[in-house]
């Protein structure tokens, strides 16, 4: 019981901290940003 | 283009909420308690887990996924988001169809649900419920409250009667969703998730002090009531027998897949009105979470100890309309301050029930908007329209529930494991998870583990086949059999494939005018 109820609601307020926190956007990702410059520089290796 | 001003929510709490809310139901309070007190607790919770891990969150991070991705390009509903997903295949706008029907469908007999616990509260506040001790009481009360009995019941006294207040739970649904996204369905649920934590609170408060209210039983206590809910049983052996038999895994797997709202075709739609920027991984999860917290830690801890307090082991088992409305009355006699309990009981089962349902119209209103070009206002008419046309149906037939049981079975469990199959098929193989990965990456608070595109891809398939398989084998026999033999169960199903045919003819009407508006210059 200690396991699952402590588990469930630890994951829940772990949650709602990390929500609530105020945003810091320099640690938002930028997926396809990212990614985009993950591509041309894998083909720059690729093809130099 | 004559697509509707592009909607978006105004809050991050809001949209957590909303779908925290749209997952947050009956099945949190009543239906889990029951499998987990079945299977011994801590048992069942090492499946229930597993499940929530390699099916639930997948499947979640999948939806609000390819929800943003076609929200972002000017779709909001499943047919149109499956059409710019699969664009080689003409034949996905129409699978898309599921994303409709399976909420609509739904909410047709959930509002009916609502309005019980809308009811029962009512009588509770009123002081009306007062039924004394016998258990056989509150059984024949609900039966002629739902029109158990007899066909069309309800309707001999329609303003006196249960109907009063389906048709208040009606209107009020109806209001809230034409008042839009924002002031209707997010204002609301800013209001109404609150309540429901505070109102579940308070019972849990309630419960947790009962002590042992009857000297002459002391056994009848508050831990053993927790044990009951909670424990593995006598011993090891028994926790190993548990584990190993396959029908649990099953239920827990249903259980998850159930309760997280996937394969509804709501949080899809939710997640379309979200901006590119917006974070999508972190909101996600907590939605996730908020739903276990209101199952494990306030579900599991006040149904079957408040039930086995006062009625003993015996009384704290059954399925969730025996648990919630024939046996939580009679536990609600003997308790304590019983009449605040019981209306605070049913008024936190209304609210967790009018957050689904509201969210089951709204699929199909962004269908409607985006697809035929209709206003909001005119969209929810005609959704109220064919949703309280269903509705009433469902309470026509009441006899035994049996157009409530139907629709509940093809589209409110078969249609969701059709739905959540087309869509794990979606993101796993035709968007793939390098790209869903990066939808969920974009404006992300919360990295998405690497290996869940491996997983979406490969294991959530097969687990979703083998529970599928598992309760087709079990119950689709029997389902033909009813339908062979009751013909309330033939003209339910005829009016489902009538609902169907309705919403494949517009999405038909749908593509022709998507079709034009992108080949116009």
């Amino acid at each position: 019981m200690l396991a699952s109820v402590g588990g469930s609601s630890g994951f829940f307020f772990w949650c709602v901290y990390r929500v609530l926190r105020p945003p810091d956007k320099s640690k938002k990702m930028q997926g396809f940003l990212h990614t985009e410059l993950e591509i041309e520089e894998k083909e720059k290796r690729q093809n130099p | 283009m004559s697509r509707p001003a592009p909607e978006n929510w105004s809050t991050r709490i809001g949209v957590i909420l909303a779908v925290t809310g749209s997952a947050v139901g009956l099945g949190n309070f009543l239906r889990f308690p029951g499998l987990a007190a079945k299977y011994d607790g801590g048992a069942f919770m090492i499946p229930y887990f597993i499940a929530l891990l390699l099916l639930g969150l997948p499947l979640a991070w999948a939806e609000w996924a390819m929800g943003r991705h076609g929200g972002t390009r000017g779709h909001h509903s499943a047919p149109g988001i499956f059409r710019l997903l699969w664009k080689k295949n003409r034949a996905a706008p129409y699978l898309g169809v599921l994303g409709l029907v399976v909420p609509i469908v739904i909410y047709m007999y959930y509002v009916f649900i609502e309005s019980w616990c809308l009811g029962y509260a009512w009588h509770y506040l009123t002081g009306a419920m007062n039924l004394g001790t016998n258990p056989e009481a509150y059984t024949q009360f609900f039966a002629a409250y739902v029109g158990l009995d007899e066909n069309a019941a309800l309707f001999s006294d329609f303003l006196g009667g249960p109907l009063i207040f389906l048709l208040l739970c009606i209107g009020l649904n109806f209001i809230l969703i034409n008042r839009g996204l924002i002031r209707g369905i997010e204002l609301f649920c800013l209001w109404a998730m609150p309540s429901l934590v505070f109102c579940a609170i308070l019972v849990l408060i309630r419960v947790l002090t009962l002590g042992t209210p009857d000297p002459a039983q002391p056994e009848l206590n508050v831990v053993n009531g927790l044990g009951q809910m909670w424990n593995l049983g006598g011993d090891k052996q028994s926790f190993w027998a548990s584990l190993a038999n396959g029908k649990m895994w099953m239920e827990a797997a249903g259980q998850i897949f159930f309760s997280l709202s996937v394969g509804f075709g709501v949080i899809i739609t939710y997640a379309s009105y979200l901006r590119k920027d917006d974070d999508i991984a972190l909101s996600s999860t907590t939605a996730v979470a908020g739903n276990e917290f209101f199952e494990v830690s306030l579900g599991g801890m006040i149904t079957i100890p408040a039930a086995f307090i006062f009625l003993g082991a015996a009384g704290a088992v059954g399925g969730s309309f025996a648990l919630g409305f024939n046996t939580f009355p009679l536990v609600f006699e003997h308790m304590p301050l019983g009449r605040w309990v019981g209306f605070l009981w049913f008024f936190l089962l209304f609210l967790a029930a009018i957050t689904s349902s509201l969210s089951m119209l709204q699929p199909a209103i962004a269908f409607l908007q985006e697809g035929l070009g209709l206003s909001r206002s005119r969209a929810a008419s005609v959704l109220c329209g064919v949703g309280t046309a269903g509705t009433l149906f469902v309470v026509w037939f009441s006899k035994g529930l049996v157009a409530l049981d139907t629709f509940d079975f093809w589209i409110g469990t078969f249609c969701i494991y059709l739905l959540a199959s087309v869509q794990t098929f979606l993101f796993g193989w035709v968007f793939t998870p390098k790209r869903g990965l990066e939808e969920l990456d974009e404006g992300a608070e919360l990295r998405i583990p690497r290996i869940f595109g491996f997983v979406i891809k490969y294991v959530s398939p097969v687990y979703l086949l083998l529970v599928f398989s598992a309760w087709a084998y079990q119950d689709v026999g029997q389902r033909i059999t009813s339908f062979r033999e009751d013909p309330a169960v033939r003209w339910s199903i005829l009016f489902l494939l009538a609902v169907l045919a309705l919403f494949l003819w517009w999405i038909r009407l749908a593509v022709r005018r998507w079709r034009t508006e992108e080949a116009a210059p």
